[in-house]
């Protein structure tokens, strides 16, 4: 019998592997309007998506270094911040992304029902 | 939130800490941003009036993350050699290396003959460390200048393309693929290099330096004598002996090229082994082939017992008894690989 514990370790690893591959597209989403770091860290939070800073803040500038996002430092606030938003390439791959996870969740719907 | 004197100084000191393992390009910018979301996320969990001691704070900073595992996640890659470079890197290992190491060999090998065969012990070990040598240095010198340009010059790697490594990645034709091969025709790479190497230490020994090195070795007087202990009638066999290993050193060479046991590579080894046979045989009939000279053993500082025994040893005459011994193997192994062959070459036929 194998422990629970030991099942969740597994499962904790490799939903972690799945979840890695859907990020971008969760980002990206959220990037049609401009957030800077922080606020998009709370903005998927309180919509119930775990994602560590760590991960995000690094991940906002790779996406701005492959095209798909513009940055710009606001210093008419209290504190300068940097804030990202989906440029043009970025919206049309967005679409794209999306198109192409509702077609792959229903044939891996299909699959492991 | 504000943050007392001694908070800023803290702070300023984790930012310090983690700058300076961010990745040079861009290292100004992302510290500022994460300043910023460092910023936010304080000023989120306290109230405006609020002034933040150095304890609360570093309470916050190790929630943040260590400054080395805050930093790392803004290289794309930890990797010490940056693995476009893996290509060309496994190009100079598999090929430029075994060039030069074989260069030196050869390099070595005629300065040796040049010398005369001159302090053989020195000269053998000298060349396998500057082989290894070179070796060393080659790979280490390459991976040095990788790893400085992976961690100085990031925006160079994505600019190396080893054009026609990747041509040959993606071009291939079904004409060139390796044909299977048998189990049994099968070689390791080593063996034919090793042969290689072998043979040819052999070769040059034969041909130019076999009085000065083929012998029994004495030290005395501080230094390496050499006694002779070959008849005239084992030196005639040198040419024919000559020809066998030079027949080899061919042998290893198509296989080297083949990557395999070919009907052409197996009936030439058979012709080799039959000609080994010949000349075992030959030397069997030759008379005396070995004479150890007492005399000149003394003089090269051999101790009264120690002529006493070797003189007794080559009254034994082991050679004959070991050529016997050799003539029933070789004997043997020919039959096994005429066997083999003539089962390879019906094989083919059919």
């Amino acid at each position: 019998m194998i422990e629970p514990e030991v099942i969740q370790e597994h499962v904790d690893k490799l939903s972690a592997e799945m979840r890695r591959g859907l990020i971008v597209l969760v980002v990206m989403s959220q990037l049609e309007t401009e957030e800077y770091g922080y606020s998009l860290l709370k903005k998927l939070e309180e919509k119930g998506y775990d994602i560590t800073q760590d991960t995000l803040y690094p991940l906002m500038r790779r996406l701005e270094t492959q095209g798909y996002l513009n940055s710009d430092w606001k210093v008419d606030e209290p504190r300068p911040r940097r804030y990202y938003q989906l440029n043009e390439l970025g919206e049309a791959v967005l679409e794209a992304l999306r198109k192409e996870w509702k077609e792959q969740f229903k044939v891996i719907e299909e699959i492991t029902k | 939130m504000k943050l007392s004197e001694k908070s800023q100084i803290l702070l300023n000191r984790y930012l310090l800490a983690v700058e300076r393992r961010l990745p040079l390009q861009g290292r100004k910018d992302m510290i500022a941003e994460i300043q910023a979301n460092l910023l936010d996320k304080l000023e989120d969990t306290y109230s405006p009036e609020e002034v933040l001691t150095e304890s609360q704070l570093e309470a916050e900073l190790r929630k943040f993350g260590s400054p080395r595992s805050v930093a790392a996640s803004y290289h794309t890659s930890n990797a010490l050699i940056a693995p476009e470079f893996n290509e060309l890197f496994r190009l100079v290992v598999t090929v430029l290396v075994p060039i030069v190491v074989a260069a030196v060999f050869l390099a070595g090998l005629i300065s040796f003959v040049v010398s005369g065969g001159a302090n053989p012990f020195g000269s053998f070990f000298g060349l396998m460390s500057s082989m290894a040598g070179v070796a060393m240095n080659i790979i280490g010198g390459f991976a040095i200048v990788m790893i400085v340009i992976t961690r100085f010059f990031p925006g160079v790697v994505g600019a190396i393309k080893v054009g026609f490594i990747d041509d040959e990645k993606d071009d291939w034709k079904v004409s060139e693929l390796p044909e299977p091969v048998d189990s049994s025709d099968r070689i390791q790479i080593w063996e034919p290099i090793v042969g290689i190497v072998v043979n040819s230490i052999l070769l040059v020994i034969l041909l130019f330096l076999f009085d000065q090195l083929v012998g029994i070795w004495w030290f005395s007087d501080n230094a390496w004598h050499v006694i002779p202990i070959f008849t005239d009638a084992f030196k005639a066999f040198i040419p024919m002996m000559a020809v066998k290993v030079g027949l080899e050193l061919v042998l290893n060479a198509i296989q080297l090229y083949q990557h395999r046991r070919s009907l052409l590579s197996r009936w030439f080894e058979v012709g080799i082994k039959a000609l080994e046979l010949t000349i075992v045989g030959l030397m069997l009939n030759a008379g005396r082939l070995l004479f150890f000279d007492e005399a000149l053993a003394m003089e090269h500082g051999v101790s009264t017992e120690g002529v006493e025994g070797l003189s007794v040893l080559f009254q034994f005459d082991f050679l004959r008894w070991f050529l016997v011994f050799l003539l029933v193997v070789l004997g043997i192994d020919l039959i096994k690989k005429v066997v083999q062959a003539v089962r390879k070459t019906a094989e083919t036929i059919r």
